[in-house]
């Protein structure tokens, strides 16, 4: 039983942190049209700068989010003025954050080297304690980053749903023309939409550079499993997303629970091939159908 | 089949001089005793030419844009190692097993991926970079295969007839380029070169017309892995030590989206043009201890390609062989006379080439005397084959005539439409 | 309505249904073509038509119903296997292969289609057909250089390039200039005199008269009138299905 508990405990810990990784691409993906390799670059960097400003300036890790949160929103807004200028599909946006994405892993190395990073672990409590209820135990920084990609989700959520940024951010996607007629202004919108997924990148790089061994080219191994939340969420639906990464926090849970903890990621990726097969448009519908052709 | 319009003699015979030029490069330089880095150098230029090219024929002509190259590459490289160091087997029969192992895989991939209407580009794109890691971390975790320490692989036994491994290595990877290139240019002229394309530009009318489309995407998937494949066996032995990391890591894909991307995914020969383009960038700027530069100055040519240089390098060479050729042997002729070493040399005849090449048109004049021109010497390289070429498709409607007629008032805007 | 005959039939289509969720796009179609036929289908905007080509080409699958083209059943038939049985279409909005020329467009045409007749040279064959639609001149542009009723033509001399017995011709008038108008009908009778069979899909009455001499007309994915158009035009249920209810 307290088996059982603790794997869910650890599943859903797992889900909180992909899906707070998940949630901006998701959102550029479906939205913006931004297919943003670059993500995983905009994360890495915060997780950098957290590192830098606990490691060397003796902050408070979880406090440096006043510092990634808006350079992740200030990353996000340019790589949009970027897509829009020059008028770039879905497509070549792929193949140029990718770009960005080489170009940021060179640029990190040459600041930080290839030497391992982490924070002291004195200087790190967040991820040497333990929430512990009962018989169970979580990291207290899973436990976090579960609340904080609760409230994000959520909040996304709320201003695509209930708010005028949202509803003329899905009117615009839906019916362009329409749309515009109606005097949607699509190039605000949508670098509101994209501040935010930015900002989520902020976030999720500070919670990560508490919880890793920084190396340039940690972020890699990340790709797989958090594209395949994206695409199993169904596109920018903030609820499908903690739905996918549920889903994926649980197998692979459950993998290194009863199985072989090295086999936890390819359990996941096996579950987004398999998805894909039988299921591409996802597990969960895109909150926003676009125009048929 | 007209044999001789899928291969026309000149162009034939441009090629075989190059051919028998490289078969007779290790001989020449056991003699001169020129640096034998060249040696290893060329043959990195024609492992990547094998690779992009294997990448290109699916995805430039299919237009299915593949991240999952290590899948091929990195199942080649470990059945060559495995059969080679747990087995014992001599190198050359682990290189069809190798294409096999490959050409399974992509097929496997195939058929999950294109029984499946709906799959997007872009979705494509993630899943093959999914079937990649996902075989990595197969592979990783799995004793029987590796296990997450690496496998050495010794010196695997040979035909003495090959020379030493360096020159074993060199043979064969000129060998496996020249099987890429040669399937990549008889795809594009044939029929089902033409069905790939109308793939790329609109799948459900190629449909419409007639074109067997899953076939042809299994086909060419398929392949494309064989080739991956049995390039990245032979890529094992240079290497040496194999890990998960380079034979599923990122890297390859990089390598063959960038060089494709820059020399063209239309064209046989774009990824050639981009294979040695970047290899020899490269190889110099790590040589000079710059591996991150280079990643960065890659990764913003790769962006600018993409957003600038939709047909990459050959596409505009196609239009004008003969400037940019011209400025390559300049600069490389120049450089080399005054000391440098050869592949210095290169780099900077590069250069020069480049920026002939993107010189604007109205700085050159008389552009469709260039362009014509450009098949008739037929002398050197890359460039007069691309003139060639260009020439053939229309060569029997064209013939020739129109080559002294600078002035044409209807030439330029006839071929500023590429 | 023609079902006596239907063993003469080159075409011919039993109790089609093609729903989308709820919506009965094609909804009980019975269709008969004959041999050397123009064929008009009409209806007002969303009465399913373009539907049928989809459905007929195999671009969609069909939830109900046969077809039979020369008695070979297609309703289970990939598209291209439909194609090599000799069944051709152009698309309402022109899609032509943007990175080909005008002519690599119809020779790749010409490289698939039918199984037979097969071409002795692909490059006549596209050459043929591009003169036959007047693109010879614009022979080596790219499409999206190429004026909108030129694009149209490509249509045509793309599909004409696959040998078709078969021709679905959707809206490939709709939107010319008079000129470009006359040259369009007179294109598509000279492609009827040799011995294609066609179904024009258009909503300018005048070009409709002017060709066929027989027309079916679909309201709601089903066939409310069917034979001689004059006749056809003036039944009650087709006055109402385009000028609604008060008019009739
Ligand atoms: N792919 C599709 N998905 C859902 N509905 C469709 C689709 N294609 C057509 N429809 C609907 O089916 C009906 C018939 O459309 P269509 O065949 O295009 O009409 P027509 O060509 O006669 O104008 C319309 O109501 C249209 O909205
Ligand atoms: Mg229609």
């Amino acid at each position: 039983m307290t088996v059982l508990l603790q794997t869910l405990a650890t599943g859903v810990a797992l889900a909180g942190l992909y899906s707070i990784f998940a949630i901006g691409l998701s959102l550029g993906w479906g939205l913006l049209h931004t297919i943003n390799f670059a993500h995983f670059s905009f994360v890495l960097l915060s997780a950098y700068v957290t590192y830098e400003l606990s490691a060397t300036g003796g902050w408070d890790p979880l406090t440096t989010i006043v510092v990634t949160v808006p350079l992740g929103a200030l990353l996000g807004l340019g790589l949009q003025l970027f897509v829009t200028t020059f008028k770039i599909d879905v497509f070549g946006t792929l193949i140029v954050t990718f770009g960005l994405f080489l170009m940021f892993e060179a640029g990190m190395a040459m600041q930080w080297s290839a030497d391992l990073r982490r924070i002291p672990a004195e200087l790190n409590p967040y991820f040497t304690s333990a929430l512990v209820i009962g018989p169970i135990r979580v990291s207290m920084l899973l436990a976090i980053s579960t609340v904080m990609a609760l409230v994000t989700c959520l909040g996304v959520w709320w201003l695509l749903q209930h708010t005028a940024t949202g509803r003329g951010i899905r009117a615009f996607v839906q019916e362009p023309e329409m749309a515009a007629a109606f005097g949607v202004n699509y190039r605000s919108l949508a670098l509101v939409i994209a501040g935010i997924g930015g900002a989520t990148a902020g976030l999720t790089g500070t919670v990560l550079g508490m919880y890793l061994s920084l190396t340039p080219t940690i972020i890699e191994v990340w790709i797989a499993v958090v594209f395949a939340v994206v695409l199993l969420g169904g596109l920018a639906n903030p609820i499908g997303v903690m739905g996918s990464a549920f889903v994926i926090g649980m197998v692979e849970s459950v993998t290194r629970q009863f199985a072989d903890p090295a086999l936890a990621r390819l359990a996941a990726l096996v579950v987004l091939i398999i998805a894909l097969v039988f299921r591409p448009e996802g597990l969960f519908k895109r909150l926003v159908e676009e125009a048929r052709e | 089949m007209n044999l001789r319009r899928i291969f026309p003699p000149r162009v034939v015979a441009v090629w075989l001089v190059i051919y028998v030029a490289l078969l007779l490069l290790p001989t020449v330089q056991g003699i001169t005793g020129f640096p034998l880095y060249n040696l290893i150098f060329l043959y990195l230029v024609f492992f990547w030419i094998t690779q992009a090219t294997s990448w290109n024929i699916l995805s430039g002509y299919s237009g299915y844009f593949s991240f999952g190259q290590a899948a091929f590459y990195g199942g080649g490289m470990y059945t060559t190692t495995i059969l080679g160091s747990r087995y014992d087997w001599d190198l050359l029969p682990t290189l069809p097993v190798a294409a096999l192992v490959g050409a399974g895989i992509a097929f496997l991939t195939g058929l999950l991926v294109f029984r499946l209407r709906k799959l997007s580009g872009e979705i494509f794109a993630l899943f093959t970079l999914a079937v990649a890691l996902g075989i990595g971390a197969l592979v990783q975790n799995w004793r029987v295969l590796d296990g997450g320490r690496g496998i050495v692989l010794g010196q695997l036994d040979y035909p003495d007839l090959l020379g030493d491994t360096t020159e074993m290595l060199y043979y064969l990877g000129l060998t496996l380029a020249v099987i890429a290139l040669l399937a990549a240019y008889v795809v594009q002229r044939s029929r089902f070169g033409a069905g790939l394309f109308a793939i790329r530009d609109d799948e459900k009318v190629a449909e419409a017309i007639g074109v067997p489309t899953f076939r042809y995407k299994m086909l060419i998937f398929t392949v494309s892995g064989a080739l991956a494949a049995a390039s990245g066996g032979l890529h094992a032995v240079q290497v040496g030590f194999i890990s998960t990391d380079v034979g599923f890591g990122l890297r390859v894909a990089v390598f063959v989206i960038l060089m494709s991307v820059v020399g063209g995914r239309r064209h046989w020969f774009g990824p050639l043009l981009g294979a040695v383009l970047i290899q020899t960038v490269t190889d110099r700027m790590a040589g000079a201890g710059y591996a991150e530069a280079n990643q960065i100055v890659l990764a913003a040519v790769l962006i600018a390609a993409t957003l600038f240089l939709r047909g990459g390098i050959s596409a505009r060479l196609v239009e004008r062989p003969l400037p940019p050729v011209l400025g390559f042997v300049l600069g490389f002729v120049g450089t080399f006379v005054a000391g440098y070493p050869a592949i210095t040399a290169a780099a900077w005849g590069m250069a020069v080439g480049l920026v002939v090449l993107f010189v604007p048109d109205r700085f050159l004049p008389q552009r469709r005397s260039w362009t014509r021109g450009g098949s008739a010497p037929g002398g050197d390289g890359d460039g007069s084959g691309a003139g060639t070429d260009d020439g053939i498709e229309d060569g029997h409607r064209i013939e020739g005539d129109e080559v002294i007629e600078p002035s044409d008032p209807a030439s330029p805007t006839k071929e500023t439409g590429r | 309505m023609s079902t006596t005959q239907t063993s003469t039939a080159l075409l011919s289509c039993h109790g089609l249904v093609k729903t989308f969720g709820g919506l009965h796009a094609v909804d009980g179609v019975d269709f008969d073509l004959y041999e050397g036929e123009i064929r008009g289908l009409v209806g007002p905007n969303g009465s399913g038509k373009s539907t049928m080509i989809n459905v007929l080409s195999g671009h969609l699958t069909l939830d109900d119903g046969q077809i039979r083209l020369d008695g070979v059943a297609t309703e289970r038939l990939q598209p291209h296997r439909i194609a090599e049985l000799g069944m051709a279409r152009t698309y309402q909005i022109p899609r032509p292969f943007g990175t080909l020329t005008v002519r690599e467009n119809v020779e790749v045409a010409a490289h698939f289609g039918a199984s037979e007749p097969q071409p002795d040279d692909v490059h006549d064959e596209a050459q043929r057909w591009l003169e036959f639609v007047g693109l010879a001149g614009v022979a080596d542009e790219l499409p999206d250089t190429i004026t909108l009723h030129q694009r149209k033509l490509l249509e045509l001399g793309r599909a004409l390039a696959t040998r078709p017995r078969v021709l679905f011709l959707d809206e490939v008038l709709a939107g010319l200039n008079p000129r470009e108008l006359a040259h369009g009908i007179d294109l598509v009778r000279r492609i009827g005199s040799l011995g294609v069979s066609i179904v024009v899909v258009e909503h300018l009455m005048r070009v409709i008269l002017d060709l066929c001499e027989h027309l079916t007309v679909l309201n709601f994915g089903k066939v409310i009138a069917q034979g001689e158009p004059e006749a056809c035009l003036r039944e009650d249920a087709v006055v109402k299905a385009y000028l609604g209810d008060a008019h009739a």
